[in-house]
C-alpha cells in the first residue's frame, strides 16, 4: 500500500501530467498529505445526485437479460445541489452521487474508497462496491445510504470518503480505459453473464 | 364589473400559487429563485392595488387597472415557463458560474443571470428588459444541444445585448448611424426614384414620405448593427471558437425569406471572420461558402430599404468591432490565451479535465474546438462517444476552475 510520502510523489507525478502519476483534479495539497501522514487522501462530495425513481419502479431487475434492460433515465433522478445547500438523506434512504474530484490513475497502482469513521459513526455509509481498477479515469460514482435514525445532511464540497492505493504489476489491458470518465453518477451497465443466462435458459442439461 | 373584479383577483392569486409551485422547485443558483420573489412582490403590489381601488372608481381607472394586470400576467407567464425551464437538470449547470462572472464584469455587480434551455433553434434572451426584474439577463440555449459545451460561446452573443442596452450603444452611434442611412439613399437616389417615384432628395429630411423610408431603412440598420455588435463581442470573448459554435448550430443556413433584423448569413460570417482577425484569433480558412443565400424578399420596396440599411451598416463595422473591443478591455476581460488553451488541449489529451483556476471560460472552451477537430483524438471511437467524453471534459475542467477561485485565499 502507497504512503503519504509515495501518495505525495505519484499526485505530484499526476500534476506535471506525468502519465505514471495519480491525477487528481482539482489537486490536493501536496504538503498537507506529507503532514497528515496518512495512507489515504479525503475526497470531496460532488454536486451531482442520482436517485430512484421509487413510485414509478415496481422492482429492479439487478441482472436484467439483454432485452430487458431499461434506460437509466427512467429508472433514476438526476439533482444538481448547488455549493452552498444541502442534501437530506433520510434514514433507509439511498442515493449515488459522486466525487468532486476526478481521478486517473495508471497501470500499476489500484485503489479502494472508505467512508470517514466520523460520517459513518453518524449513520452515513458511503460505498460499497469500493474498488477501482488501474486505469480508472473519471468522477468516483459514490453509494451514499443513511443506516442511521436521524435524517443527515450532506454538502456538496465536503469531505466525503478517502481513498486508499496500492501498487501492483501492470496488467497488459486496463479496465475502462483513458476516455471512459463521466463527472456524474452514473448506474452503469451489468455486463452480460452467459454462465448465468445458459443456467436460466429451459434447455435441459 | 364587480364580475370583472373578481376575475382579476382570481387570475392573479392563480398566479401566486402557481409562483408558490415553482419555488419548490430546486433551484441550481440562487438568481432563478430571487426571480421569482421578485415577481410575487410585484403581483402582491398589483393586488393590494385593486383592493385600494374603490367600488365607485370610474369605469376607465378600472378598465386600466384590469387590463394592465392581464398584460402584466400575458408577459410574465412566458418568463415564469423559462425560470421552471432553468431548473431542469437536462441544463449543464457547471457553466453558470463563468457566465455569471461574465455579466459581472461587463454589466456591473447588480447583474443577474438565469441561463435556461429554450425548445427555441437558435438561443435566445431576454436582455435585462422584464420591467419586473430590472437587473436580470435571461439567456436560453437551445434545449437539444444542452449537453454540447461547444456552443457555450454562443451565450457571449446573448449577453451582448444586454450590453448593447444597458450602455446605449445604439444613443452613441444614432448620429453616425443617421449620416451613413442618408449618404446610402443619395449615392442610389434614381434608384430610389425608379421604385418609389419622383422625389426631391433634398427633402429627405422633411418629407414624410421619404422619412418614413429612411426610417424604416434605419430600424433595419439599428437591428443589423446591435446582430453584429453581438457576433463581435462573442468574438472578443470566445475567439475562434464562437465562430465555429456559429457555424455548428446554423450552417448552412435556412431556406426562409432574408430578415431585415440581420445582416445575410453570408454577409454575417465575413463579419465575424473580420472581428476575429481584427481581434488576433487567427481563421485558418473562411467558412463563409459554407452558408447559402437566404431567399430574396418579394417586395421591391422593401428589398430597396434593406439594402440601404446593407450599405449603411457595412460603412460602420469597424466602429461596431472597436465598440465591442473597447467593452471587453474596460471590463478587464480577456479572450483566450493560446498557452492557456494548448494546456488544456495537452489535459484532453490524456482524457482528464483541466487542473488550473486560473483558466478562462474561452480557453477551455477553445481547447474543446481544437480536440473536436482534431481527428487523432479517440480515433476509432464513434463520434458519439468522442462528443460525450470532450462534453464531460470541458464542463468538468469548468468546475476545477469554479472549485479554485471559490477557495483561493
Amino acid at each position: 500500500m502507497l504512503n503519504a510520502d509515495d501518495i505525495s510523489i505519484a499526485v505530484q507525478q499526476g500534476i506535471n501530467a506525468h502519465a505514471e502519476g495519480i491525477a487528481v483534479i482539482p489537486h490536493p495539497n501536496i504538503s498537507d498529505i506529507k503532514t497528515h501522514g496518512g495512507a489515504s487522501i479525503d475526497l470531496r462530495l460532488g454536486r451531482w445526485f442520482q436517485s430512484f425513481r421509487q413510485t414509478r419502479t415496481k422492482v429492479l431487475n439487478i441482472h436484467p437479460l439483454h432485452e430487458e434492460v431499461e434506460v437509466e433515465a427512467s429508472l433514476t433522478k438526476r439533482h444538481f445541489v448547488p455549493f452552498n445547500s444541502e442534501f437530506v438523506i433520510h434514514p433507509g434512504r439511498f442515493v449515488l452521487g459522486a466525487t468532486l474530484e476526478w481521478f486517473r490513475l495508471p497501470s500499476h497502482i489500484a485503489g479502494f474508497v472508505t467512508g470517514k469513521s466520523s460520517l459513518g459513526r453518524r449513520g452515513l455509509i458511503i460505498e460499497t462496491a469500493s474498488g477501482i481498477h488501474p486505469g480508472f479515469s473519471g468522477c468516483l460514482t459514490l453509494e451514499l445510504a443513511n443506516v442511521g435514525e436521524v435524517p443527515i445532511s450532506i454538502k456538496p464540497g465536503m469531505e466525503i470518503c478517502q481513498i486508499f492505493f496500492y501498487a501492483l504489476k501492470p496488467s497488459s489491458t486496463l479496465s475502462g480505459g483513458k476516455f471512459s470518465g463521466r463527472r456524474r453518477p452514473i448506474l452503469g451497465k451489468i455486463e452480460s453473464d452467459k454462465t448465468l443466462e445458459k443456467l436460466r435458459s429451459n434447455q435441459p442439461s | 364589473m364587480e364580475d370583472l373584479r373578481l376575475h382579476t383577483e382570481q387570475k392573479l392569486r392563480a398566479l401566486v400559487r402557481q409562483i408558490g409551485e415553482l419555488n419548490s422547485s430546486e433551484f441550481p443558483h440562487e438568481d432563478g429563485k430571487a426571480a421569482l420573489d421578485l415577481i410575487l412582490k410585484c403581483i402582491e403590489v398589483d393586488i393590494n392595488r385593486g383592493k385600494q381601488i374603490p367600488n365607485s372608481a370610474s369605469t376607465a381607472l378600472l378598465h386600466s387597472y384590469f387590463s394592465q394586470t392581464n398584460l402584466n400576467t400575458y408577459n410574465l407567464l412566458p418568463v415564469l415557463g423559462f425560470i421552471l425551464r432553468s431548473t431542469n437538470v437536462r441544463n449543464s449547470f457547471e457553466f453558470f458560474d463563468p457566465l455569471k462572472r461574465l455579466a459581472l464584469a461587463l454589466l456591473g455587480p447588480k447583474a443577474k443571470l438565469i441561463l435556461s434551455s429554450e425548445w427555441e433553434f437558435s438561443p435566445m434572451t431576454y436582455p435585462m428588459c422584464i420591467s419586473q426584474l430590472p437587473n436580470f439577463i435571461l439567456i436560453g440555449l437551445p434545449a437539444s444541444e444542452s449537453e454540447n459545451a461547444l456552443i457555450i460561446p454562443l451565450a457571449g452573443h446573448e449577453l451582448g445585448h444586454t450590453v448593447w442596452i444597458s450602455k446605449n450603444i445604439a444613443e452613441s452611434f444614432s448620429a453616425i448611424f443617421w449620416e451613413r442611412i442618408k449618404a446610402a439613399f443619395l449615392a442610389n437616389w434614381p434608384r430610389y426614384e425608379g421604385i418609389f417615384g419622383d422625389a426631391d432628395k433634398t427633402k429627405i429630411d422633411t418629407d414624410l414620405q421619404i422619412r418614413a423610408n429612411v426610417n424604416g431603412a434605419y430600424k433595419s440598420l439599428e437591428k443589423q448593427a446591435t446582430e453584429i455588435f453581438c457576433d463581435a463581442l462573442g468574438v472578443a470573448l470566445f475567439g475562434h471558437s464562437f465562430l465555429q459554435a456559429f457555424r455548428y448550430l446554423l450552417a448552412p443556413g435556412f431556406p426562409t425569406t432574408r430578415s431585415e433584423k440581420y445582416p445575410t448569413l453570408k454577409r454575417r460570417v465575413e463579419y465575424i471572420e473580420r472581428a476575429s482577425t481584427l481581434y488576433g484569433f487567427s481563421t485558418a480558412k473562411s467558412y463563409v461558402d459554407d452558408f447559402v443565400a437566404e431567399k430574396d424578399i418579394p417586395d421591391s420596396k422593401t428589398t430597396f430599404i434593406i439594402e440601404m440599411a446593407d450599405i449603411a451598416v457595412s460603412e460602420c463595422v469597424e466602429e461596431i468591432f472597436a465598440k465591442a473591443s473597447n467593452i471587453l478591455n474596460t471590463s478587464a476581460l480577456r479572450g483566450p490565451k493560446e498557452e492557456c488553451v494548448l494546456s488544456v488541449v495537452n489535459a484532453f489529451r490524456l482524457g482528464i479535465p483541466a487542473d488550473s483556476g486560473i483558466l478562462e471560460l474561452s480557453d477551455i472552451v477553445e481547447a474543446g474546438w481544437k480536440i473536436q477537430n482534431d481527428i487523432e483524438w479517440m480515433s476509432g471511437q464513434s463520434q458519439s462517444d468522442k462528443v460525450s467524453m470532450l462534453n464531460e471534459l470541458i464542463f468538468k475542467s469548468i468546475e476545477v476552475v469554479e472549485f479554485y477561485k471559490r477557495t483561493k485565499g
